[in-house]
């Protein structure tokens, strides 16, 4: 008969005990096996998504808020730059692109960002393509929207499809809608496994033509006086932009004049207009605009073109991939201390066994006893108490990163809703902690389960000793 | 084939008390294939002098020899594995391991004596048993006979040259007693080992050929 099965059949002797001290241990593992394989794929994703975008320039202010907002599309804005500084941007010979974006309002929570239709060819992200409309068309005219591939999704906003918006970045009831505003569907964006998945972008002449409207709405209703003279008044009328309004930052653009917009009626899905109804935001003189992606001619441009900037006064410059780090630096803390707390319970658990194969020591003195009388040595009683220790520990471990990885596909579902960033819950964890001969070849998991299993064989060692010294003569007479 | 010579053993006493004299066994021998029954009351030192004899409990002095092996010289290790190999012990309580089927706890007696005959040979035993079809039972499954008779598959399973018996039908009805005690008789004469019964029930021991009390070995008593 194998050791195996001796140990096996002995474990299910005991079914219940070994079930609930492996469970007590698969609790802790999976916690840190959760946070672990969270942590380690929401960097590389931050990573991967920060590394399509050299430099981002916007408002001064916290610029890992700039690159949250700019980047990730998470958080609030800054606050605007004028658009002639964009303007201005562009027209630098060290810059290859520089591409804006306005931060417009939402619908059903996904951001609607204003910019030019050469963000979907101008930016490429870490697989070297470019962002890339991959049903319909880019937008051309205002009031004509491209969603990406998990707004279509989740939003069910095909291709001639009409939203309307509501008002701010966040879907709260309360947000008033732009009911007289309603956008058209007229692309899709391909899947980009990053946070463009759920953005609708539109034209900065959308952003600012809403806005608009809303900052003469607000006026209209100061005084009678005002909206009488508003009645025969031209859009054009200045609204004096407010970076840092109610509406957490979001662009109020000068003034525009407001035209109902061009597509078929709300509600109804119709085709995408065939041309423009009017012309594509370029043509427009917008005011401000919420950030700029900008791509320079030179790496060696980069540190130069930054401190430039950020010594200037109307504006900074951040580096996504640096801002990633420090967010990560600052995660880190919070991720160490639920480490700590999950080890603990890896701890208090594997105590467990001690305890569990202590209490079951006192009814099986007379069973070693009779392997002993059997022929069994004192080494052979020793070592399958070890195994049957590290065995559960390990059961626990096995199981604990099963449902760690659990887990993480349940929250990947909601990470990636909120973020655009997917997860892959059931690929291996980098181990972090070792010599590289170790780390390199070993992936997170199987160190866990290894480690249970040399936890328990530790744990099981005061059992063992004592069974090791089990009087054979005692307990055969009992 | 078993001699016992100026066999001595004392349990230390707890007061500082001269420890108590157990065993006192000038001479005793029992050839192979004999069959005996060792009658004593409770408390004579019955299973001490098996115990003894099995090599689970050293004596402090006198030799116990198995043909050319005395035992109570081997240090524990090799004592563990010559009494795996070469004895079969019948226990009391019958004692079957629960966690582990008939055909397991068989295989364990094996295991232990690295006896490679395998599982067609722990069936075999089972079979002359009367138990082949019962061979995945555990010993929850099983009566009280059946548990003494897998007992008995399992001490014989390496054909041991001694085959002890402590009280073995102690714990059985007088009809599965008898069936019990034929059967550890009949395989023992199979294979040729010398069966040692220990016992207080006279009538088990009208059942043996050679009858001794342990009084007439044992000194002490």
């Amino acid at each position: 008969m194998q050791t195996l099965t001796v140990i096996y059949r002995n474990l299910r002797q005991r079914w219940l005990s070994t079930c609930l001290t492996a469970l007590s241990i698969a609790l802790g593992v999976a916690l840190a096996t959760a946070i672990t394989a969270l942590r380690q794929q929401a960097q590389a994703s931050f990573a991967n998504v920060a590394a399509s975008y050299e430099l981002v320039v916007g408002a001064k202010g916290s610029p890992l808020q700039l690159v949250l907002n700019t980047v990730f599309h998470l958080d609030a804005p800054v606050g605007n730059i004028p658009y002639a500084y964009y303007r201005k941007l562009k027209a630098d010979d060290r810059v290859a692109y520089a591409v804006p974006l306005a931060l417009g309002d939402n619908y059903r929570g996904f951001r609607l960002v204003g910019t030019e239709p050469e963000y979907f060819s101008l930016v490429k992200l870490k697989d070297g393509q470019p962002v890339a409309v991959a049903q319909g068309r880019p937008f051309a005219a205002d009031y004509e929207a491209v969603v990406g591939s998990l707004v279509a999704r989740e939003a069910k906003l095909g291709l001639g499809q009409t939203f309307v918006a509501r008002h701010g970045v966040e879907d709260t009831v309360a947000a008033e809608e732009h009911e007289d505003a309603p956008f058209t569907v007229v692309g899709v964006l391909r899947e980009t496994g990053t946070p463009l998945d759920r953005v609708i972008f539109i034209s900065l002449g959308s952003v600012d033509e809403i806005h608009h409207d809303n900052a003469r709405a607000g006026q209209q209703s100061q005084s009678l006086l005002d909206q009488l003279n508003a009645l025969g008044a031209e859009p054009e009328t200045p609204a004096k932009p407010d970076a840092q309004d109610d509406d957490r930052g979001h662009r109020h653009g000068r003034g525009h004049s407001h035209k109902p917009p061009s597509a078929a009626p709300p509600e109804a899905p119709t085709a995408p207009p065939a041309s423009p109804a009017q012309p594509a935001a370029p043509a427009r003189e917008i005011a401000e605009v919420t950030a700029v992606i900008v791509k320079l001619r030179s790496p060696g441009y980069l540190f130069l073109m930054q401190r430039e900037i950020n010594k200037g006064k109307d504006a900074q410059a951040a580096l996504p991939g640096v801002e990633v780090q420090k967010l990560f630096a600052i995660v880190g803390t919070v991720d160490r201390a639920l480490l700590l707390v999950s080890l603990l319970v890896v701890a208090v658990a594997a105590a467990s066994v001690l305890v569990a194969i202590y209490n079951s020591l006192a009814e099986r003195r007379r069973e070693i006893a009779v392997l002993r009388a059997l022929g069994a040595r004192r080494r052979t009683i020793f070592a399958w108490l070890l195994w049957e220790a590290a065995a559960t520990a390990a059961l626990g471990g096995l199981v604990g990163v099963l449902l760690g990885h659990a887990l993480l596909a349940t929250a990947g579902t909601t990470l990636k809703f909120l973020s655009g960033l997917p997860l892959s819950p059931w690929t291996w964890t980098r181990l972090e902690v070792g010599p590289g001969w170790l780390t390199g070849y070993v992936p997170f998991e199987a160190a866990v389960v290894f480690g249970t299993l040399l936890l328990g064989a530790a744990m099981g060692l005061a059992p063992a000793a004592l069974a090791y010294r089990t009087n054979v003569a005692r307990y055969l007479s009992e | 084939m078993l001699s016992l010579r100026n066999l001595q053993l004392a349990y230390p006493s707890p007061d500082g008390e001269p420890p108590a004299r157990v065993l006192d066994v000038p001479t005793w021998a029992v050839a192979a294939g004999e069959q005996v029954a060792l009658v004593g009351a409770s408390g004579s030192g019955k299973t001490t002098l098996l115990n003894v004899i099995a090599g689970i409990v050293t004596p402090d002095a006198g030799e116990v020899r198995l043909d050319d092996t005395d035992i109570a010289r081997l240090d524990e290790a090799r004592r563990d594995r010559f009494r795996a190999a070469h004895i079969g012990y019948v226990f009391q309580s019958i004692h079957l391991l629960p966690a582990f089927t008939a055909l397991e706890n068989v295989a364990l007696g094996m295991k232990f004596a690295d006896n490679r005959a395998g599982k067609a040979h722990a069936l075999d035993l089972l079979a002359k048993v009367g138990l082949r079809e019962r061979a995945r039972y555990f010993p929850r499954q099983l009566s009280a006979g059946q548990q003494q008779r897998v007992g008995i598959a399992r001490a014989l399973a390496n054909r041991p040259k001694l085959a002890l018996a402590d009280e073995p039908t102690s714990a059985l009805d007088a009809r599965n007693r008898d069936a019990v005690l034929d059967l550890m008789q009949k395989l023992c004469a199979e294979i040729g080992a010398a069966l040692i019964v220990v016992t207080h029930d006279e009538a088990v021991a009208r059942r043996f050929p050679t009858t001794l009390r342990l009084s007439d070995i044992n000194r002490v008593n």
